[in-house]
C-alpha cells in the first residue's frame, strides 16, 4: 500500500513518520498548488514559504481577504505513527470587517505600516503571531496503515476581557477603546479557520486520489481570558461557548483527543455522511471530470482564457512586450496563445518571437480589414490543441480596435476579454497621434496604455505625450516602460483581477471607424532571390522618406553566410543575425505610398 | 467600543496618529498559550567546513529543455505536474506508447542491454519510441575546488537529460576525457528530475567507478535506473540538512515536493578563504532566500560574508498572493552576494531584474544554443576567489 502516498512523500521519508507528519500540510499544499487550475478549484491562492526563522507557510484562500499563516508547534512518534501539531493564525486585512473581532492590540499592528512585511515572515514575531491564532491543526502519519488524518481544533468564539479596560492615547485624546471589564476580543476562531481546513482535506482527497474513509467531531467547554494591568493572564470556564475538534482519515481512523468529551460524530465509510458534511469540498477525490489533468476542460472548469488585444503604432514596442508578457506567464505555469497578424503578405514577428507558443497567424492583410470569420477559425485551432490561460491577439500596428469589438464579443463562448493594452512609443507617439486618426483611435479605446521607451526621451517630452493621451482617453490606466518590461500584475491585477476601465466590448460600432486605408496606409513587399550589397543597402534604408512608417524583412548580404533580420522604424534601424534558417529573403515596407517606394528601392539595392 | 464608532476607523487613527501610546494594555502579548510554549531564540549553529581557496564552475549545459512551450505542452498533454516523471514517455524511458502513457520498466527495458557504452544505439531506439526526443537538453556542471595547499579537486554536478546533448558537451568541454582519467572524484546529483539526471549514462560511459551522491528522496525507478545505467562505484544518500564534503565544501539536502513527483534538492556550500561563502545550485526548488538562511544559521563562514552565488535561482511559483514585491530581486540584496551568475532556472526576466537593479551579475555569452547573455550559458565559467 505504500505507493498510495508516493505522490506526496518519497519511501524514504515515509519510512520516518515523525518527520512524515510534520512535512504533510507543505506537501499537500504544495503539490496541488503547482497546478493553477486545481489550485484554484480547491480554494488555494495562494501559498508561501517563510524562509526566514523556523520556517512557517503563509497562504491565502477563497473567499477570505486576509492571510492565513501555519507553523510547527511540536512533534511525536510512537514505532508506527508520527504525529506534529501547528499553530493555525490568521491575519486579516486592516479593513476587513472581521478586525472588528479581534483585540485591540491586533488591530493596532494591523494598521502598522509594515504589517504585510511582517506577516511574510510571522515566524520571526511570535509576540504578534500570538494575537492572530485562530486554531491548532493535528496532522498524523500513520505507517502500518500508509494513511493519514488531518484535525482541526478551535473555538467557537475566543473571547478575552479586559479587566481594567484600554485606554488609548491619541492625537485627539485618551479614548476609552474597551470599558473595565468588557470583552477586548470576540473571534469567531472556528469560522475563520474552517475555509483553511477545508482546502487542505480537499488537496489531500485529490493527492491521494480517495476520499476520507473516516471522521470525528468533538467538543468542549471552551475557555475565556481575562487581564489586567495588575494581573497575569488567567482563564476561567466559558459556561455558553464550546472548542470544536474535526478530524478526518484517508485509509485510517481520527486519534481521538482525551482532553474532548465523546465524539458528538462518528463516521466511517461506508455509512451515509451526516448531512452537515453533504457539502464537504473535501468529499470528492476527483474534480469534476478527468481527475489528473490540466486538461481545463474536462476537469469542469469552465473558466475561458483571458484575451488581451495587444496594439500600438508600428514600431512601438509591442513584440517585445508580448516576449516579456510570454516569458512571465510561462514562469508561473500559465500557457499564453498568440494570435497575430501582419500587414503585408509576410509574418514576422512570430519568428522573431524564437518560441514555438501557440502562433496562429491570421489571413494575410490588416486584421481589422479582413478579419471577418477568420479570428474564430483561427482561436477554434489553437483551443482544441491547447488550453491557454491567455490569448493575446496582436493586431498590426495599423489596426483600428474599434472594427474589432463587434467580432469579438461574439466570441465570448471563447474567451473572457480582458483588455485592450496599446503600446506607444515615447519618441515618436506625439508625432504619429498628431497625423493617424488610427493611432488616435488606438489610445481611444485602450483600457492600459503604455508608453515604451521612456529612457529615449526626456521628462518633458513623457509629460507632454501623458498630457495628450489623457485627452484622449481620461480613464484608461497609463505606464511608462523601457523595453517593454513591466510586470502583468501591475497591469491586470494579480489572475487578471484588476478591474479595468474600457468601452464595453459588446457596443456594436455604430459609426464608420478609421482604418489604415483612410490614412492611406499601405503595404509592399519587395523579394530578396539574391544576395544583396550590404553598403549600398544601409545607404538606402537611411534615406528612406518620412512617407514610410515601418519596414521589416530577412535579408541576405554578399559579406555574410547567415541572413539578418532588419527591422525599421524612422530614426532608426537594426539588423541582427536570424537565429534560425530562412530560406525566402524579402523586404516589407509600409506606410504612405510604400509601393512607389518599394519600386525606388528594389532598382537601388538589387542591380 | 464606548466611543459608538467602529474599529476599524478608530484604530486606523490611533495607528497613524502621532505620539501613539498603548496606555492600558499590558500583558496582552501574553494572550495566548501559544506564547507559553517554546519559541526558542534561533541559535546559528555555525557548522565549521573549513576553508578553500577558489571554486571554479563550468556550465557545461544549462539547457535543460530547448523549448518551453513544447514542454509545457507534454507536461498538460500527459495529465498535469502532479505526474511521475517517469511516466510522460520522455527520452530515455519511451515505450511507444504515447504521451503520459510511458513506464520506467518498459522503458529501460528496451536499452537496459546497451547501457553505458553503446549509447549512440540505445539513442536510436529511445527517438523511435518517446516523445520529443529533440526537446531533451540537460544541466550539468563541473566545480573546481582548489584547496588551500594549491590542490585541485573536480566533482560534477548533475549530467543532464538527453544522451546525444550532452556526450556533445561533455566533449565539447572535455568532461569525457577527466573521467576516463579519473580527474573527477565525484558525481552530486541536485535532485531526481529528467534534466539534471537521466543523462547518467553519459558520464558512466567514461567513468562507472564513479562516486555519487544523491539527495534522500529518491523514488524506486530512480535508484533503480543508477544500477541498470551499469554504475559499478559507491552511491551515498545524503541525509536532508548538512553533509560536509571535503575542507571548504559541504552539500546541504532540502526537503522539499518538487513537480513531476520528484522530492528533495541537494546544493553545494563552498567556504572560500578570504571571500566568505559560494553557493552552488541545480535549480534552487528551495528558493534562494531559504537557501541563503539556511547558510547564515547553520554553516560558518568567512568574514561572515555571502560571497558567491551560481546556479538556477528559482522562484516559488505561486508566490501570487502581494503583488507589491518581488521577493526574490528584493530580497537577494539583502545578502550582499558579490559575484552572481545565473542559469536557465533563475528566469531570464529573473535574471534581468538582477541586471537592472544594479546586482553584480557575471553574464554569458549566449554560445552553443544557451538563449540569452542574462545567463552563464553553456560553455561559460564562473570563478570565485
Amino acid at each position: 500500500m505504500v505507493h498510495f502516498l508516493d505522490t506526496l512523500l518519497p519511501p524514504a521519508m515515509q519510512a520516518n513518520p515523525a518527520r512524515a507528519a510534520q512535512e504533510l500540510p507543505r506537501a499537500l499544499m504544495t503539490r496541488t498548488n503547482f497546478i493553477p487550475g486545481v489550485r484554484h478549484r480547491l480554494g488555494w491562492r495562494g501559498v508561501r514559504d517563510c524562509a526566514k526563522g523556523q520556517g512557517g507557510l503563509t497562504v491565502r484562500i477563497t473567499g477570505m481577504d486576509g492571510v492565513y499563516g501555519l507553523k510547527l508547534l511540536n512533534f511525536s512518534e510512537t514505532p508506527t505513527m508520527g504525529y506534529a501539531t501547528f499553530h493555525l493564525t490568521y491575519f486579516p486585512t486592516a479593513t476587513e470587517s472581521l478586525i472588528e473581532s479581534f483585540s485591540i492590540q491586533a488591530g493596532l499592528i494591523a494598521h502598522e505600516n509594515d504589517y504585510l512585511d511582517r506577516i511574510r515572515e510571522f515566524p520571526l514575531f511570535p509576540d504578534m503571531t500570538a494575537l492572530f491564532g485562530v486554531g491548532v491543526l493535528e496532522a498524523c502519519f500513520h505507517s502500518e496503515e500508509s494513511g493519514i488524518s488531518l484535525t482541526l481544533t478551535a473555538p467557537e468564539n475566543d473571547i478575552v476581557i479586559a479587566q481594567d479596560g484600554v485606554v488609548l492615547d491619541t492625537p485627539t485624546g485618551p479614548i476609552h477603546a474597551v470599558a473595565p471589564g468588557a470583552e477586548d476580543q470576540r473571534l469567531p476562531a472556528w469560522d475563520i479557520a474552517i475555509p483553511f481546513f477545508n482546502a487542505l482535506a480537499a488537496s489531500a482527497s485529490y493527492c491521494l486520489q480517495t476520499a476520507p474513509k473516516s471522521l470525528i467531531r468533538q467538543t468542549r467547554q471552551a475557555m475565556l481570558r481575562t487581564y489586567g494591568n495588575h494581573t497575569s493572564l488567567h482563564s476561567t470556564p466559558a459556561p455558553d461557548i464550546q472548542d470544536l475538534r474535526l478530524g478526518l482519515g484517508w485509509h485510517c481512523p481520527v486519534p481521538e483527543s482525551p482532553e474532548f468529551d465523546t465524539p458528538d460524530t462518528r463516521w466511517t465509510a461506508p455509512e451515509t455522511m451526516p448531512e452537515t458534511f453533504a457539502d464537504a469540498p473535501w468529499l470528492s477525490s476527483e474534480l469534476p471530470g478527468a481527475s489528473n489533468s490540466l486538461d481545463k476542460r474536462t476537469m469542469g472548469i469552465t473558466e475561458r482564457p483571458q484575451l488581451i488585444v495587444l496594439t500600438g503604432f508600428l514600431g512601438s514596442g509591442k513584440t517585445t512586450f508580448l516576449a516579456r508578457f510570454i516569458e512571465e506567464q510561462a514562469g508561473k505555469n500559465h500557457f499564453v496563445a498568440v494570435i497575430q497578424n501582419e500587414i503585408g503578405q509576410k509574418g514576422l514577428d512570430g519568428k522573431l518571437l524564437g518560441q514555438t507558443y501557440a502562433v496562429t497567424e491570421v489571413d494575410e492583410g490588416c486584421v481589422c480589414c479582413t478579419l471577418a470569420g477568420s479570428l474564430r477559425s483561427a482561436l477554434s485551432g489553437i483551443l482544441s490543441e491547447f488550453q491557454p490561460d491567455f490569448v493575446v491577439l496582436e493586431t498590426t500596428g495599423l489596426a483600428n480596435p474599434a472594427n474589432l469589438l463587434s467580432e469579438l464579443a461574439d466570441l465570448d463562448d471563447l474567451l473572457n476579454f480582458a483588455s485592450v493594452t496599446t503600446v506607444l512609443d515615447a519618441a515618436g507617439a506625439e508625432h504619429t497621434l498628431a497625423e493617424f486618426e488610427v493611432a488616435r483611435s488606438q489610445v481611444r479605446l485602450a483600457d492600459v496604455l503604455l508608453i515604451n521607451k521612456i529612457d529615449r526621451v526626456n521628462e518633458a517630452t513623457v509629460a507632454a505625450l501623458k498630457h495628450t493621451l489623457r485627452a484622449l482617453n481620461p480613464s484608461g490606466d497609463l505606464h511608462c516602460m523601457t523595453n517593454g518590461d513591466i510586470q502583468s500584475t501591475l497591469l491586470y491585477g494579480v489572475n487578471f483581477r484588476k478591474k479595468l476601465r474600457r468601452p464595453t466590448p459588446h457596443i456594436a460600432p455604430m459609426t464608420h471607424h478609421a482604418t489604415h486605408e483612410d490614412d492611406h496606409i499601405h503595404s509592399a513587399l519587395i523579394s530578396l532571390d539574391t544576395p544583396i550589397d550590404r553598403g549600398r543597402f544601409e545607404r538606402c534604408v537611411t534615406a528612406l522618406p518620412d512617407q514610410i512608417l515601418r519596414a521589416k524583412g530577412v535579408v541576405r548580404f554578399h559579406d555574410a553566410q547567415e541572413p539578418e533580420i532588419f527591422q525599421y522604424v524612422p530614426g532608426s534601424h537594426t539588423l541582427i543575425p536570424a537565429d534560425q534558417p530562412h530560406t525566402d529573403c524579402f523586404l516589407v515596407l509600409i506606410g504612405q505610398n510604400a509601393t512607389d517606394v518599394a519600386k525606388h528601392v528594389q532598382t537601388t539595392i538589387i542591380r | 467600543m464606548s466611543d459608538n464608532m467602529k474599529r476599524r476607523d478608530f484604530l486606523k487613527g490611533a495607528a497613524t496618529g502621532v505620539g501613539v501610546g498603548l496606555l492600558g494594555a499590558m500583558g496582552l502579548y501574553s494572550y495566548s498559550s501559544v506564547r507559553k510554549g517554546h519559541f526558542p531564540t534561533t541559535e546559528r549553529k555555525m557548522t565549521d567546513i573549513g576553508t578553500c581557496r577558489s571554486v571554479k564552475v563550468t556550465n557545461i549545459t544549462e539547457t535543460s529543455w530547448f523549448d518551453n512551450g513544447v514542454l509545457m505542452g507534454d507536461i498538460k498533454g500527459a495529465g498535469g505536474l502532479l505526474v511521475n516523471q517517469y511516466d510522460y514517455n520522455w527520452p530515455p524511458f519511451g515505450n511507444g506508447k504515447g504521451l503520459g502513457k510511458g513506464s520506467y520498466e518498459e522503458g529501460i527495458e528496451k536499452i537496459k542491454h546497451l547501457l553505458p557504452n553503446r549509447l549512440d544505439e540505445a539513442w536510436e531506439i529511445i527517438e523511435g519510441n518517446s516523445v520529443h526526443p529533440e526537446n531533451a537538453g540537460g544541466y550539468a556542471a563541473l566545480v573546481e575546488v582548489e584547496e588551500m595547499s594549491g590542490n585541485k579537486r573536480k566533482f560534477l554536478l548533475d549530467v543532464g537529460w538527453s544522451y546525444k546533448w550532452c556526450d556533445e558537451c561533455f566533449k565539447r568541454e572535455g568532461i569525457d576525457t577527466m573521467l576516463e582519467n579519473k580527474e573527477i572524484e565525484a558525481l552530486f546529483f541536485s535532485h531526481e528530475h529528467f534534466d539534471h539526471f537521466w543523462g547518467l549514462p553519459v558520464a558512466l560511459k567514461y567513468d562507472p567507478d564513479i562516486t555519487i551522491y544523491i539527495p534522500e528522496g529518491f523514488y524506486p525507478e530512480g535508484l533503480q535506473y543508477i544500477k541498470d545505467c551499469g554504475h559499478t562505484g559507491k552511491l551515498i544518500t545524503v541525509k536532508n540538512g548538512l553533509n560536509p564534503v571535503i575542507p571548504g565544501m559541504a552539500s546541504y539536502v532540502f526537503a522539499i515536493p518538487i513537480i513531476c513527483r520528484v522530492y528533495g534538492e541537494q546544493s553545494l556550500y563552498f567556504n572560500v578563504a578570504d571571500k566568505g561563502l559560494v553557493s552552488v545550485t541545480g535549480c534552487c526548488h528551495q528558493g534562494i532566500i531559504r537557501f541563503a538562511e539556511t547558510a547564515y544559521n547553520e554553516i560558518k563562514y568567512e568574514n561572515d560574508n555571502c560571497h558567491g552565488i551560481y546556479g538556477g535561482l528559482h522562484i516559488s511559483p505561486f508566490d501570487d498572493w502581494d503583488p507589491k514585491y518581488d521577493d526574490l530581486v528584493i530580497s537577494l540584496g539583502d545578502y550582499g552576494f558579490e559575484r552572481i551568475g545565473c542559469n536557465h532556472c533563475t528566469g531570464v526576466l529573473c535574471a534581468k531584474k538582477f541586471i537592472a537593479a544594479g546586482y553584480p551579475v557575471v553574464e554569458g555569452t549566449a554560445k552553443f544554443r544557451s538563449k540569452d547573455k542574462a545567463y552563464l550559458g553553456n560553455g561559460d565559467t564562473i570563478t570565485f576567489g
